[in-house]
């Protein structure tokens, strides 16, 4: 995969998007510049910088053979996908499972399915670690972790 | 009130803010013990914690965790060969050899005196250089402050690893993130899509979370963090005389390279490090030696990385410049404390700078007292295997998120910007540019609107006013350097910067 071909033609995709929404906004002039200027002036710098990074993946081509592949090994790949899964299950779900029952769930999974370890030993830290993260940052330091359905604590 | 040294001592001294230096400077050690866990997301963690404290309090204590790092990192370095922190990449090359040889022990000393000296001395000269700097930027109109935002943003990414046009495509990206939010001129809503929690822009500290703490622990899970720990018995902690007269001049020589770098956007502890390595090697009788473990190639190389902290405080604290991810992020800290940042930081908030001054002072000494002794303990939590570390940065990652307003939507933020900095690694586009330009944006285009403003939209007030002048000849002249074909080679030896 051409990586900088790839990427060039995501950040020029992305250059001509800020382009088009700060024009909506209103460019103003240079008298009196309005809220699209600043984006205006950055998204159309942006996109030229990605046409010569692309301009020059294109001019390369034997360099891009050479290139690394972005994922060596499709498994490892996979558990990065899973971590980032978790991650979003775990953001979303404290707001209604609550703190404590979530982060028990999510050290849980990272603990069982990135690098599986024990049960026992899944079990024992997940459960620890909830507990005290919960001391520290509800108890002493006072931050208002989300209580979930149960509100015992 | 006046503030000084003394009054700034004073503060210090009270034992809540001994107490909190004490904690930024061991928490900051075991970060740059840890690899994988570097200041910038450290800072960003523990920043919420600081907002029920005072703001003196809460940047004593983020400021010791950037300068405990400088000195961890080595702890790693020499004992396994994996730098804690990219401003210890050079010490692997003769830190570890003298671990072989069973010189660990002078190894370590050697680095933890050379960062004490190194430290202090630069913050000596912080404490000369910054107030009547200061005085100097008061001249500094919108048009100068402009400038020289855009020339330490084109001189970040000059100094950066990889392709200088990615680095800059990074910068106006990240300009382009801090625009988002409400206009302030205005009043009109940009690029918020409607979701309220973006209206007060996309916040510094969920964003510098995502691209530096989450995306490497993606990274790590992917390619695998193992070490091996030399195990060897780590004696004569204190270098002889013969090391200390070998050590000298690169310590010397270190503290001036490193405070230097420090000062420049860009430069920072890896580069000072780095260069000094390079300069050590040049000014050697036996540059063939270096490699084999040669003490010259850790005395300098660490004393650098601290001298460059006390060099990079001295934009932040007198421009509101931020010289590096790290005092980037600081800026942001200020901003959240409401401190009026820039010339008038020394005169309105005397108290924050002369604090802080001191209790480097105070915490270059804690932290020798500390590294030596407990060099055992840093050893042991070596040995915790990465796959329970990453578990609990994410989870202290979610936790620092979360505290910023009780809300969700910064830890789903964060982990978007996890994503995002994991594909920018991948795609080599480095994620330092990005965050120093969306942490100066608003001010950057605040001074571009008042000088477009003042001139009745034209552009040539940037170069019709001197200093303005210079800083965007300057810059344009850094966008030509990398072509030149020596400038070329000698970047692609540079780390990457420290996370």
């Amino acid at each position: 995969m051409n990586k900088e071909k790839w990427s060039s033609l995501f950040w020029l995709v992305t250059g001509l998007l800020i382009c088009i929404g700060s024009v909506r906004l209103s460019l103003g002039g240079v008298h009196n510049p309005g809220p699209g200027f600043f984006p205006f002036i950055c998204g159309a710098i942006l996109a030229i910088l990605a046409l010569i990074v692309y301009l020059q993946s294109r001019l390369a081509p034997s360099a891009a053979k050479e290139a690394t592949p972005i994922w060596v090994d499709r498994k490892k790949g996979f558990k990065v996908v899973l971590a980032v899964l978790v991650l979003l299950a775990y953001a979303v779900g404290m707001g209604y499972l609550g703190y404590l029952v979530s982060t028990t769930l999510f050290i849980g999974c990272l603990l069982r399915i990135i690098e599986p370890k024990r049960w026992s030993m899944v079990i024992l830290g997940s459960v620890l670690t909830a507990v005290i993260s919960y001391c520290i940052f509800e108890l002493w330091l006072q931050t208002q972790l989300p209580k979930g359905p149960f509100s015992i604590f | 009130m006046s503030h000084d040294l003394f009054s700034g001592l004073q503060l210090a001294l009270s034992w809540g803010n001994l107490f909190y230096c004490f904690c930024g400077v061991l928490l900051g050690t075991l970060i740059g013990v840890l690899p994988g866990l570097g200041p910038v997301a450290a800072i960003s963690l523990l920043f919420t914690a600081t907002l029920h404290i005072p703001p003196v309090s809460g940047m004593i204590m983020l400021a010791g965790i950037y300068y405990g790092a400088q000195y961890g990192g080595s702890t790693t370095s020499i004992l396994i060969n994996i730098p804690g922190e990219s401003s210890s990449v050079v010490t692997c090359l003769d830190g570890y050899q003298m671990a072989r040889q069973g010189r660990a022990g002078v190894a370590l000393g050697i680095a933890a005196m050379g960062s004490f000296i190194g430290g202090t001395l630069s913050v000596i000269a912080l404490q000369l250089i910054a107030p009547p700097l200061a005085q100097i930027a008061l001249i500094f109109g919108f048009p100068e402050y402009f400038a020289l935002m855009c020339f330490g943003l084109v001189l970040l990414t000059f100094m950066a690893h990889g392709s200088m046009i990615k680095g800059l495509m990074m910068a106006v990206f990240g300009i382009f993130l801090g625009t988002i939010g409400t206009d302030l001129i205005n009043g009109v809503p940009r690029f918020t899509f409607g979701i309220q929690i973006f209206m007060d822009g996309l916040g510094v500290i969920p964003v510098v979370m995502g691209l530096f703490g989450v995306s490497e622990v993606l990274l790590n899970i992917e390619e695998g963090v193992s070490r091996q720990i030399f195990e060897t018995k780590i004696s004569h902690l204190f270098p002889d005389l013969k090391d200390w007269k070998d050590s000298i001049g690169p310590i010397t020589r270190g503290t001036v390279i490193g405070f230097f770098l420090g000062i420049l956007p860009g430069g920072g502890a890896a580069v000072s490090s780095f260069t000094s390595y390079a300069i050590e090697k040049r000014v050697s009788k036996h540059p063939e030696k270096f490699g084999t473990g040669m003490i010259q190639g850790v005395a300098g190389p660490e004393t650098a990385n601290n001298a460059a902290v006390g060099g990079a405080f001295i934009p932040l604290l007198t421009l509101a410049i931020p010289a590096n991810p790290v005092m980037a992020l600081l800026l942001g800290c200020l901003l959240t404390y409401g401190v009026q940042v820039g010339p008038l930081l020394i005169t309105q908030h005397g108290d924050i700078f002369w604090g802080v001054v001191a209790s480097m002072y105070i915490g270059n000494v804690m932290l020798l007292a500390l590294n030596l002794p407990l060099i055992g303990m840093w050893v042991k939590i070596l040995k915790i295997p990465y796959g329970i570390l990453f578990p609990l940065i994410l989870l202290f990652c979610v936790l620092g998120a979360y505290s910023l307003n009780n809300t969700v939507h910064e830890v789903i933020l964060m982990v978007i910007f996890g994503v995002i900095g994991y594909l920018m690694k991948k795609f080599d586009y480095e994620a330092a540019p990005l965050i120093m330009a969306m942490v100066l944006t608003p001010l950057m285009e605040n001074s571009l609107r008042q000088s477009l403003l003042l001139s009745h939209g034209s552009f040539s007030i940037f170069f019709t006013r001197p200093i303005s002048c210079v800083m965007i000849v300057l810059a344009l002249s850094l966008l030509i350097l990398p072509n030149l074909p020596w400038v070329r080679a000698r970047k692609r030896e540079i780390p990457p910067d420290s996370l």
